[in-house]
């Protein structure tokens, strides 16, 4: 990278640490930067900075991990190949660096080879993706003393290695785009020989190693199983063919530390040149992408591709008068679907039948009758449980894109508190709708295991719903339960979310869409901390008035009745509601304290 | 309909606007003009409730927007220097949002009137993103119109505007006063602001410096001639101002949001 180049990086740098130093200047954002520090220091940080006494929390080494190490280095390895995998079929052929619109317009026109181009959009991510690998490696353990440093930079290494190659693969695949469509085809055919080779080879490999160990899952010893497989894994062909994911996996495991750290910095030098010799055309994507996020974009590109019949479509009808907030939650149902509500949750019904009857038809075909039943009580089960406390993160069809518009949003007609309440509701939509599909696949699947049963209550029914009897209506009522106490989670989740946004406008990403790449993994991951302990927060007054409900009624001698469960989860729903209410008007009175020009309003770079 | 007094905002200590004071009743256009960085765009965002003031008291149509903002705003309509619109929601969307909002119960006919009087009937379910910037304005416009605001206020309206469009909108402008709003400009267009304004405001450094129809402002600065247009006498004032701010310091720009130039 030129001197000029590298001058621009550092100042760039510079400027936007300098910008987010000067709102520490605004009391609220120094005490939760204080706040944050010393929470850092005390209960993440502290293994690390005592270097003479060494670290308690040592990570996941695989010496910790017993007699199953080789398995789990092997299984990480294998997970990384898949994600690779993933990686070439998924890759975008528009490649896009990510280059602000001034750096476009300063850069593209100035008398600058395009590898220079190429090496500043690389190097200006390193420090976000060196940020990531630094809190990914405070949060899971830095090891002992002198280990931290080869783990920080195997984490580095691997984020830095999985974003260049991803966008190395972006480039090829533009670079066939351009080339004569013999010469793609030949390329293309060549790829997908290697990769099918390759698969082939592993897939030849697993069935070489079980045949190999003759292992008897339905019958034999689990352990004895395991140890035999992870033997013969390792050493034989199998084991030879992902060796080198193994040893990109191993540093952050604790094992070929030195192996992989020196084949990982020759890898990253190999990619490295790939990128920036690549000839392939980026201009368009990324003048596009800088345009998307100067004018911070909020829609889906899909939305101009919609037909003139969908375009006058809406989520329901909004008449000319009425409540204010109604047009708020209106606008903000737009931002993900213009499809009817009523034909949204039509939809979840019939693909919930026709999953049912799937599943019915399956457990006939395979002599199986609960078999694919069970996995969609699973799945609801599973999307039940994490939607409500989950929804805040990603679902933003809220404030925190209207914040990006809050020059047309502050001169309506509608007192603060109002308008967050009325915000939280379209997220807070999309989290019902997609717990009804989750209760939805509970019943359906339910439905399929009774059919195939004859009638007769399916066994892995009566353990789902065995708290209150293993019955129908048991089923009922706990699906009933989840609902009750799931949606003011979800509200509760979304609400800490938005507050965040009022609180902090110059910490929280705005914007509809999470960003992407692992250069914001840091920050992922600082949001993920600070939402899963202000739930937990938030959980515990309810949790605490459940329990207190129980021993109380353990202590007058009351009999249990299983149709309590309800009760109990419209008590702990009124409560999450009513916290709901306070940090309502709590972000009112933010919102109408908010002052636009001493706060950062922007999606992050 | 429109009080502004003694209005304060400060960045980090610098005033944008130092005691500002100005109104404009029902069926009047004020002009507010001023050169880059004098706190025109500031005061405009005060009023529209965006930012919030430091010091001072905003009324709009007798309601004061600290104690009812909602009154306030109800009766305000405010379009900004740069059009700003929700990029998922059709021209069709926007007016129908806001006609909710301000609770217009014609909203229906009137949206198409208004569009109609646009040139931007045709293009209801075009989404922001598919319209020039021209359109954009024009758009805004609309939506500012659509409740029959008692209080207007516009920060460079004809920016982006071809000549047609720069005609219809002086002539929309003047109707609405016409109508009975009060209208508050500000341009840099200073032919505008003499041809559409019967009353003009200067500020600079965020104080006003002059106030008048163009005859007392003229009466005010005798050395200029009676026949001396907006543009002279614009020069002269704050020619004047800057000679007198000479030695004093303080930045040249108004810091903070980074947004209009005023």
């Amino acid at each position: 990278m030129s001197g000029a180049l590298f001058e621009l990086l550092l100042r760039g740098l510079r400027g936007r640490l300098v910008r987010r130093l000067r709102l520490l200047r605004q009391p609220k954002y120094l005490v939760a930067s204080l706040a944050g520090l010393a929470y850092m220091l005390f209960f993440v940080g502290r293994n690390f900075l005592i270097w003479g006494r060494g670290a308690r929390r040592p990570g996941i080494e695989v010496a910790g991990l017993g007699d199953r190490a080789p398995l789990v280095l092997l299984g990480a390895a294998l997970a990384l190949a898949l994600v690779t995998t993933l990686g070439w079929l998924l890759t975008s052929s528009r490649p896009a660096l990510r280059l602000t619109e001034a750096e476009i317009n300063l850069l593209l026109p100035a008398p600058l080879p395009r590898r220079k181009v190429l090496e500043f959009a690389l190097w200006k991510q390193q420090v976000g993706v060196l940020f990531g690998a630094l809190l990914f490696s405070l949060f899971r353990g830095f090891g002992a003393p002198g280990t931290r440093l080869p783990r920080l930079f195997a984490t580095w290494a691997l984020f830095a290695l999985v974003g260049l190659h991803l966008k190395g693969v972006s480039l090829w695949k533009a670079r066939l785009r351009e080339l004569p469509p013999a010469a793609a085809r030949w390329r293309i055919g060549l790829a997908l020989l290697l990769a099918a080779a390759w698969w082939t080879a592993v897939g030849a490999g697993l069935r070489q190693l079980f045949v190999a160990t003759r292992i008897d899952w339905q019958a034999g010893d689990l352990i004895t199983n395991l140890d035999r497989l992870q033997v013969a894994a390792h050493a034989g062909f199998f084991g030879w063919l992902l060796a080198p994911f193994a040893w990109l996996c191993g540093p952050l495991l604790g094992v070929h530390r030195l192996r992989g750290a020196l084949f990982a910095a020759a890898l990253l030098a190999a990619h490295y040149e790939w990128v920036v010799r690549s000839r392939a055309r980026f201009e368009d994507a990324t003048v596009a992408q800088a345009r998307r996020q100067l004018d911070r974009r909020t829609s889906r590109p899909a939305f101009a591709r919609l037909s003139a019949r969908s375009r006058q479509r809406e989520p329901f009808h909004l008449a000319p008068t009425g409540s204010a907030e109604t047009a708020v939650y209106w606008k903000n149902l737009l931002l993900r679907s213009r499809r009817p509500l009523a034909q949204t949750t039509g939809l979840l019904v019939g693909v919930c039948v026709v999953l049912g009857a799937l599943g019915l038809a399956f457990g006939a075909a395979l002599d199986a009758p609960d078999a694919f039943a069970e996995i969609l009580v699973i799945v609801g089960v599973v999307i039940l449980l994490l939607i409500p406390p989950l929804a805040g993160l990603f679902l933003r069809n809220d404030l925190r894109v209207d914040l990006l518009q809050i020059e047309i949003l502050r001169p309506w007609p509608i007192v603060g508190w109002r308008l967050v309440a009325a915000e939280l509701l379209a997220p807070a939509t999309g989290a019902l709708q997609m717990m009804l599909a989750g209760a939805g696949l509970v019943l359906a699947g339910a439905a399929a295991a009774w059919l195939a049963a004859g009638g007769a209550a399916p066994d892995f029914l009566q353990r789902i719903a065995a708290p209150i009897g293993g019955t129908w209506p048991g089923l009922l009522a706990v699906l009933a339960s989840l609902l009750v106490v799931g949606l003011p989670i979800a509200l509760l989740s979304i609400a800490i979310q938005n507050l965040a946004a009022l609180f902090l406008p110059g910490w929280v990403g705005l914007g509809l869409e999470r960003q992407r790449g692992a250069a914001l993994t840091g920050q992922r991951i600082l949001v993920l901390l600070g939402h899963v302990l202000s739930l937990a927060l938030g959980l515990l007054p309810p949790l605490l008035a459940v329990g207190a409900a129980l021993l109380l009624q353990r202590l007058l001698g009351l009999p249990w009745s299983p149709w309590e469960l309800p009760l109990i989860a419209l008590l702990a729903a009124a409560l999450v509601l009513a916290e709901v209410g306070v940090l309502v008007r709590l972000g009112g009175a933010l919102w109408d304290r908010l002052d636009p020009a001493r706060e950062l309003l922007e999606t992050p770079e | 309909m429109i009080e502004i007094a003694n209005l304060v905002k400060t960045y980090d200590g610098f005033a944008a606007v130092d005691g500002l004071s100005l109104h404009a009743a029902g069926g009047e256009i004020v002009g507010l003009v001023g050169p880059n960085g004098a706190g025109k765009t500031t005061t405009l965002r005060c009023l529209a409730g965006i930012l919030p003031p430091t010091a001072g008291r905003i009324a709009v149509a007798g309601h004061d927007l600290e104690t009812e903002p909602v009154a306030a705003r109800r009766q305000l309509a405010f379009v900004p220097d740069e059009p700003r619109l929700f990029d998922n929601l059709t021209v069709a969307d926007h007016l129908k949002v806001i006609g909710r909002l301000y609770g217009v119960a014609d909203a229906a006919e009137r949206s198409r009137e208004l569009l109609a009087g646009f040139d931007l009937a045709d293009r209801r379910d075009a989404f922001p993103g598919e319209l020039s910037r021209g359109m954009k304005q024009k758009l805004m416009i609309a939506l500012a119109l659509l409740h029959r605001p008692a209080a207007l206020v516009l920060d460079e309206p004809l920016t982006g505007l071809d000549p047609g469009a720069i005609r219809r909108m002086k002539r929309t402008i003047v109707e609405q006063a016409q109508a009975g709003a009060a209208v508050l400009v500000s341009s840099h267009l200073l032919h505008l602001v003499q041809e559409i304004c019967g009353r003009v405001v200067i500020v600079q450094r965020g104080r006003k410096v002059l106030e008048g129809t163009l005859a007392e402002i003229r009466s005010a600065l005798p050395d200029l001639g009676a026949d001396a247009d907006l543009e002279e006498i614009f020069l002269r004032a704050t020619e004047g101002e800057e000679a007198k701010a000479e030695g004093a310091s303080g930045p040249p720009a108004e810091p903070g949001d980074g947004r209009g130039d005023g």
